[in-house]
C-alpha cells in the first residue's frame, strides 16, 4: 500500500504543478467567460455533479452487494467506484455551499449555508440540502470506522444514505434554479429510475452467504 | 528444498498480483476523481450558456447593488373614443360631439343559459 503511495505521489505532484502553472489558461480557453457570475455558476454546476456522483456512490455500492453484477464489473472496481464517486459528491456537495460565501451576486453567509435550516432562502429547502450533505458526509466517513464502530451499526448508518440521496433529489427538484431544463429533469428522472432498479435487483438478487465449516467439524 | 523454492514462488507472485491490485483499485478511484472534475467543468460550461437566457437564471435576493438594469418595454396605449379621433383625445372641448351613439353590444349569454334555450326551443 505505502509502496503504491509512493509511486503515485510524483504523479500527484507532476499534476499539482501543471495545475498551478496551466490549469488558470486551461479553464480560461475551456469555459465561458463567467463574467460577475463565476461563483453563481460553479455553484450550480457543483450542485449538479455532487448529486451525480452522490448517485453513481449509491449506485455502485447497490450494485456491490448485489449479485446482479457478478462476473460483469469486479467487485474491487465497484468498491473503488462507490467510495470514490461519494467522496467526490461529499466534496462537490461542500463547494456547492462554500462557494456562495465569497459570491457578491447572492446574500449567503455562512451561517445561511453551513447551518441547516439557518438560511433566510426557502429555509425548508435549504435545510434538508444541508442535513442531506452531512448525512452522506457521515455515511462516507464510516468507510474509515467500520471496525470501529460494528459491522451492524456501520450497516445502518449506510441505510441513511438513500435519505442522503432523496434529500438531495428534493433540495434540487425544489430549489435548483436549472431544474426547470429538459436535460436535467432527465438526469433526475434517469438517476431516479436507475436507484429503483438496482434497489429491486438488490433486494431480489442477493448473494449467497458461503457458511464457513464448524471447527472440528467432519468432513463427508 | 523444491517444495520451499515453489511455496516463495507463490508467495511472491501473490505479492505482485496484491500490488497489481491495489495499483488498478487507486486507478479506478483516480479515474472516477478526475471524471468528477471534468464533470464539474463541463456543467459549469453548460450552466454558464444556458443559464443566462432562462429566467431562473437569476440567484435568490441578489443584493440591492448587483441587480441588473430594468428594461422597460414602452407600450402604445389606443384611445377608444367613439370615432372621435385622436385630436378629441388631445382636446376633448374642441372636437365635435359625436351626432349618435353607438348601438350598446349586448353582453355574451353564459354558455349554460344559451344551452338551455336551445333545449327548450
Amino acid at each position: 500500500m505505502r509502496k503504491t503511495l509512493f509511486l503515485l505521489l510524483p504523479f500527484a505532484v507532476a499534476g499539482a504543478l501543471m495545475g498551478a502553472l496551466w490549469g488558470r489558461q486551461l479553464a480560461e480557453a475551456a469555459l465561458p467567460a463567467p463574467g460577475s457570475h463565476g461563483a453563481w455558476y460553479a455553484s450550480r454546476s457543483a450542485g449538479i455533479a455532487s448529486y451525480l456522483f452522490l448517485w453513481l456512490g449509491l449506485a455502485g455500492g447497490l450494485a456491490m452487494s448485489s449479485a446482479w453484477f457478478d462476473g460483469v464489473v469486479g467487485r474491487a472496481k465497484l468498491l473503488a467506484i462507490h467510495q470514490s464517486a461519494s467522496i467526490a459528491g461529499v466534496l462537490l456537495g461542500f463547494a456547492h455551499a462554500l462557494v456562495l460565501i465569497p459570491d457578491g451576486w447572492t446574500s449567503f453567509g455562512v451561517l445561511d449555508v453551513l447551518v441547516p435550516f439557518g438560511s433566510y432562502y426557502e429555509r425548508t429547502g435549504t435545510g434538508i440540502g444541508s442535513l442531506s450533505l452531512y448525512l452522506a458526509a457521515v455515511v462516507t466517513a464510516s468507510f474509515w470506522f467500520r471496525r470501529r464502530i460494528g459491522t451492524k451499526a456501520w450497516k445502518w448508518l449506510h441505510y441513511s444514505s438513500f435519505a442522503a440521496w432523496l434529500g438531495g433529489l428534493y433540495h434540487g427538484i425544489r430549489l435548483g434554479t436549472d431544474s426547470a431544463e429538459p436535460w436535467l429533469l432527465g438526469i433526475y428522472f434517469l438517476t431516479a429510475l436507475a436507484v429503483v432498479f438496482a434497489l429491486v435487483v438488490r433486494l431480489t438478487y442477493v448473494r449467497e452467504v458461503k457458511k464457513r465449516p464448524a471447527v472440528g467439524a467432519s468432513v463427508a | 528444498m523444491r517444495a520451499t523454492t515453489t511455496a516463495a514462488g507463490a508467495v511472491t507472485t501473490m505479492t505482485t498480483r496484491r500490488a497489481a491490485g491495489e495499483v488498478r483499485f487507486l486507478a479506478t478511484k483516480a479515474i472516477v476523481g478526475g471524471v468528477s472534475v471534468a464533470t464539474f467543468i463541463g456543467l459549469w460550461a453548460v450552466v454558464a450558456t444556458s443559464g443566462g437566457a432562462g429566467a431562473g437564471a437569476a440567484p435568490p435576493n441578489p443584493p440591492a447593488g448587483a441587480q441588473a438594469p430594468t428594461v422597460v418595454e414602452r407600450q402604445v396605449i389606443y384611445y377608444v373614443s367613439g370615432g372621435a379621433g385622436v385630436d378629441a383625445v388631445i382636446a376633448p372641448s374642441a372636437a365635435p360631439a359625436p351626432q349618435a351613439k353607438p348601438a350598446a353590444a349586448a353582453p355574451p349569454k353564459p354558455a349554460a343559459q344559451a344551452a338551455k334555450k336551445s333545449r327548450g326551443s
